[in-house]
């Protein structure tokens, strides 16, 4: 071991420490691969760890800064969501349906990643297929909480959440339908964005709801977020709704500071099922934002927000009744192979390899498109859509962003929500609306009740992410929730 | 709303997914639970809006025209190579002389 490696340094600061020579990527994957393997006995974070691949990746980005190279990530180890296709490396989506799926190609998000010399030590848990908030329903065991290991650490992308939070890996990659990057960030006390719709790359994600889905990065502070989306951004040929708005500096925006910001505050999401801790930590943060010259508004309105549960658990398993169509244990994937033709062998190996959550989206879907109730529920729900959209749009000309918490309640104790949906989809009221409207959203740590993190949410305006982590940037300035740890990891 | 175990095992037939008894009987239960929280979207007025296409309002290329009317910039009509007959089959449960064997589909 090397004497002055702090696995917990941010990626930046591990930055520094490879141009000064005080350790190498090499060195430093190595103690993560180490670090991570002792973890996951406890966490479950992950359901790879990698090894021979990761460490000649280590390996190269060693030589490339030993020849000078610059490039802010070149050489940091990062953790990716399974749901994230990783050439020659298992990619399971938290399913038994994909235990055993090789991919042959990258996604582009991972392509990325390796080009800009980034180590990929693992593919973290997840909930299967991404549908879930508390990481209960993957194949491969529930991801604990590293805050209290009876705890859940959010979902769906509670993998990549929890082992940042435990000081495993400084960057993740999560992906977010409705808030499954925001909300585990905050139940673990890290930070985590979505961006815009369109703004990353979906090709060669494993498709949960495509008008919904967006990668994103999990980092403990708003510069390393800012490295790591800069990576990930932009637009891609192979994936037709990524969009082609430019990708800006995502730090430009850092020596805003706080004067004039126009926050905005949607009473009516606040009124009911919020605990209270949560609340007073959020109005807490408000406080700290308005004293320092922001400018806060209550008065903005969202009059059709409560739509905004029943629209996504309408849009979202519709979207994925129809992608996971393409799981018939014929072209890959789990196979029962024997029946008395081939759509028994289908209908019998979806039944064996879909979990719950899974299924029931999957019949809440099949039921909403089926003949007969199109019109009453999914283009119904496509119309609320719209309205909502028009609700935040008018908001934000308004306001420069709008504030909430990210999660109603901190972490919730394993087993607590797994046998009642509708409480457990509750757990997204916050974080659904910027999927919906195709906004950017962030999480960033704003305090604690009982010893468990609470988040922050900021959304920002359409491809207005550098704004929006520049206000996290400036929080994070005057506050050191991002800086708390849990203990013994 | 009430759903049927019945209705529940026709849907469950369009979506190819075999359920155990208990199974349907669970889901009867949740999707009659769920599909009655969704009543409450016909408390927003939608008479004048059109349904959203895509999240952020970036256009979709359908015909020429629209190519172009649009700035995306699609890619040049080219030939690329594509994955392999090996790659391809790389993940398929089962393969023979390089395609793909399944079960009959008439019976």
């Amino acid at each position: 071991m090397i004497a002055d490696l702090d696995i917990g340094s941010s990626a930046a600061q591990h930055a520094t420490n490879f141009r000064s020579n005080t350790y190498t990527p090499t060195d430093l994957f190595k103690a993560v691969s180490a670090k991570i393997t002792v973890q996951n006995k406890n966490l479950n974070a992950f359901i790879s760890i990698a090894d021979e691949e990761a460490l000649k990746a280590a390996e190269v980005a060693t030589q490339r800064i030993k020849s000078g190279e610059n490039g802010s990530l070149l050489g940091i180890p990062i953790a990716v969501k399974d749901l994230l296709n990783t050439a020659g490396q298992r990619t399971t989506a938290g399913s038994k349906m994909l235990e055993n799926f090789i991919p042959v190609q990258d996604s582009t998000v991972v392509q990325k990643l390796k080009d800009s010399g980034l180590v990929i030590v693992g593919k973290t848990n997840l909930d299967e297929f991404a549908m879930g908030s508390s990481n209960e329903y993957s194949a491969y065991g529930p991801v604990h909480n590293p805050w209290d290991l009876s705890r859940v650490p959010g979902g769906s992308s509670g993998g990549s959440a929890a082992t940042v939070a435990a000081r495993g890996v400084p960057l993740s990659i999560g992906t977010d339908t409705g808030g499954s990057i925001r909300q585990p960030a905050a139940l673990c006390g890290v930070m985590g964005l979505k961006p815009t719709y369109g703004r990353v790359s979906r090709f060669g994600v494993v498709a949960f709801a495509s008008s919904l889905d967006q990668v994103g990065p999990f980092s403990r502070d708003a510069n390393d977020m800012a490295d790591l989306l800069q990576v990930i951004a932009g637009h891609d040929e192979k994936d037709s709704t990524s969009s082609l708005e430019p990708v800006p500096d995502f730090k430009s925006t850092f020596n805003r500071g706080f004067d004039g910001i126009k926050i905005g505050i949607p009473s009516e999401l606040l009124q009911e099922g919020v605990e209270d801790e949560v609340l007073e930590s959020f109005e807490h943060a408000i406080d700290e934002f308005e004293s320092r010259g922001a400018i806060i508004n209550r008065d903005i309105s969202i009059p059709s927000i409560k739509a905004a549960l029943p629209v996504y658990y309408l849009i979202a398993p519709s979207e994925a009744s129809a992608n996971l169509a393409r799981y018939d244990g014929v072209k890959y994937g789990f196979s029962v192979l024997d029946g008395k033709n081939a759509e028994e062998v289908m209908s019998a190996s979806r039944g064996m390899a879909f979990g719950p959550e899974v299924k029931r989206r999957i019949m809440i879907g099949t039921y909403a498109l089926s003949a007969g109730y199109y019109d009453a529920y999914y283009l119904k729900a496509q119309k609320v859509r719209t309205v909502i959209q028009q609700e935040f749009h008018t908001a934000l000309n308004e306001v420069d962003t709008i504030f909430t918490p990210t999660a109603p309640t901190t972490a919730f104790e394993l087993d607590s929500k797994i046998n009642n949906p509708i409480e457990m989809y509750l757990n997204d009221l916050f974080t659904l609306p910027a999927n919906i409207v195709g906004l950017p959203a962030l999480s960033t740590p704003c305090g604690f009740s009982s010893d468990l993190p609470i988040g922050l949410q900021m959304i920002g305006k359409t491809f207005g992410e550098a704004d929006i982590l520049g206000y996290a940037h400036a929080y994070q300035s005057i506050t050191d929730w991002h800086k708390s740890e849990p203990a013994d990891w | 709303m009430e759903i049927s175990k019945e209705d529940v095992i026709h849907v469950a037939e369009l979506a190819r997914v075999q359920l155990t008894d208990s199974e349907a009987t669970k889901l009867q239960q949740d999707l009659s639970q769920i599909f009655g929280h969704f009543k409450s979207l016909n408390e927003v007025d939608t008479s004048t809006v059109n349904p959203t296409i895509h999240a952020s309002g970036a256009q979709v290329v359908l015909a020429r025209h629209d190519i172009e009317k649009s700035h995306q910039n699609l890619r040049q009509d080219e030939i690329r190579s594509p994955l392999s007959p090996n790659q391809v089959l790389l993940n398929a449960p089962r393969t023979e002389d390089g395609f793909i064997r399944i079960k009959g589909v008439l019976d």
